[in-house]
């Protein structure tokens, strides 16, 4: 008697912590009544734009790094929905060079644009985007360099090359960097036990 | 007569400090630059700016896939919606330079248009930003309307002439 009177309430908060069809909902509480094993079948979902936290899993420079090149990443924070935990820290991911430029003369500063692609939870791959890590552009002297030049071109001629050869800053992000992403689109994850 | 005197300057006085201290909170008021609409439901944009006026008279033309995005002289923005994804943007000049921006739905990138020194003109380059260096840099830009074309020829110079022709009439 109790649990037929729960038993609405139960099903409408799975809906709302899953957010997952209402047959696939009544399908699970049928599994569950009969009280079947829990295995690793889609549980939570892990809804769109949920905020997570990664780990740079290696060093990433403007200098030596390529447009198209992958780069692995780590889960910083467990990744949970509702209570139940669906990515441990630690879960690796990976990464892609979006835009790789050095430093060039004239004071350009290095360039570099990263995304992060999806995480590897099992066999499921939880796709990110809206990867935000600071800096993109390294110290751009272009403005220093074509004032000075600009000031020293009248006095010595040799003196604005000099100038025009300053090399900008490069953009370098030393592995263990903390980063931010997004979860690119509503993912069913089956539960961490 | 010197009392009255210095009692109008006084009062003078009295009557600067608010216009002062009004002048300060419009001066707050430019620190940060124009707000950006948020895209088009299922589009992203990207915010091309130029702030300084070094090299002022070499075109900053952004280019994708061989046409023309906008022209963007030095004290200009513009806003380019487009499909998320990844998109290549070039400028040209004695060198040419390209980025590659990852638009995202919903979401607005920022690059930045710079002239840098070069051996014969400057060199155009496009650096990828954060609202932050638009908010720093971009205070007092004036907003581009969308390209419509040019009616002359897709010259990478008719700013420059432009920008000198308008220099002479000044003269």
């Amino acid at each position: 008697m109790v649990s037929t009177r729960f038993a609405p309430a139960a099903a409408a908060a799975t809906f709302v912590l899953c957010g997952v069809p209402a047959a696939a909902q009544e399908a699970a509480g049928a599994a569950a009544s009969e009280a079947a094993p829990a295995g690793d079948a889609p549980c939570c979902a892990v809804a769109a734009l949920t905020p997570i936290e990664i780990e740079i899993g290696e060093d990433l420079s403007s200098k030596s790094s390529k447009a198209r090149d992958s780069f692995r990443f780590t889960l910083a924070e467990p990744l949970m929905s509702g209570d139940q935990l669906v990515a441990p820290a630690g879960t690796p991911g990976v990464g892609e060079v979006v835009h790789a430029a050095k430093a060039g003369i004239g004071g350009k500063g290095g360039e570099l644009i990263l995304a992060a692609r999806y995480l590897e939870i099992g066999d499921t791959k939880l796709p990110l985007r809206s990867l935000k890590y600071g800096r993109s552009q390294g110290k751009d002297s272009s403005g220093t360099v074509g004032m000075a030049s600009s000031v020293a071109a009248a006095v010595v001629p040799v003196a604005s090359v000099v100038g025009f050869m300053i090399s900008g800053g490069e953009v370098r992000i030393p592995q263990g960097t903390r980063a931010t992403a997004k979860v690119a689109a509503e993912t069913l994850l089956p539960p961490i036990k | 007569m010197r009392m009255t005197k210095l009692m109008a300057v006084c009062a003078l006085a009295a009557l600067a400090v608010p216009s002062y201290a009004a002048a300060q909170d419009t001066k707050k008021a430019e620190k940060t630059a124009a707000a950006v609409p948020a895209p088009a439901p299922g589009m992203g944009q990207v915010v091309f700016y130029r702030s300084s006026m070094m090299g002022a008279l070499i075109s900053c033309r952004v280019h994708e896939n061989g046409e023309v995005v906008n022209k963007l002289p030095p004290g200009k923005y513009f806003i380019h919606q487009t499909t998320p994804g990844a998109h290549e943007y070039s400028v040209k000049s004695e060198a040419k330079d390209t980025i590659r921006v990852e638009v995202e739905e919903g979401e607005t990138q920022y690059v930045r248009c710079a002239i840098g020194m070069g051996i014969g003109v400057g060199r155009p380059n496009l650096s990828p930003q954060s609202r932050a260096d638009f908010d720093k840099r971009g205070k007092g830009l004036d907003l581009l309307p969308p390209y419509k074309g040019d009616k002359d020829k897709d010259n990478e110079d008719s700013d420059a002439k432009k920008g000198k022709s308008e220099k002479k009439k000044g003269k």
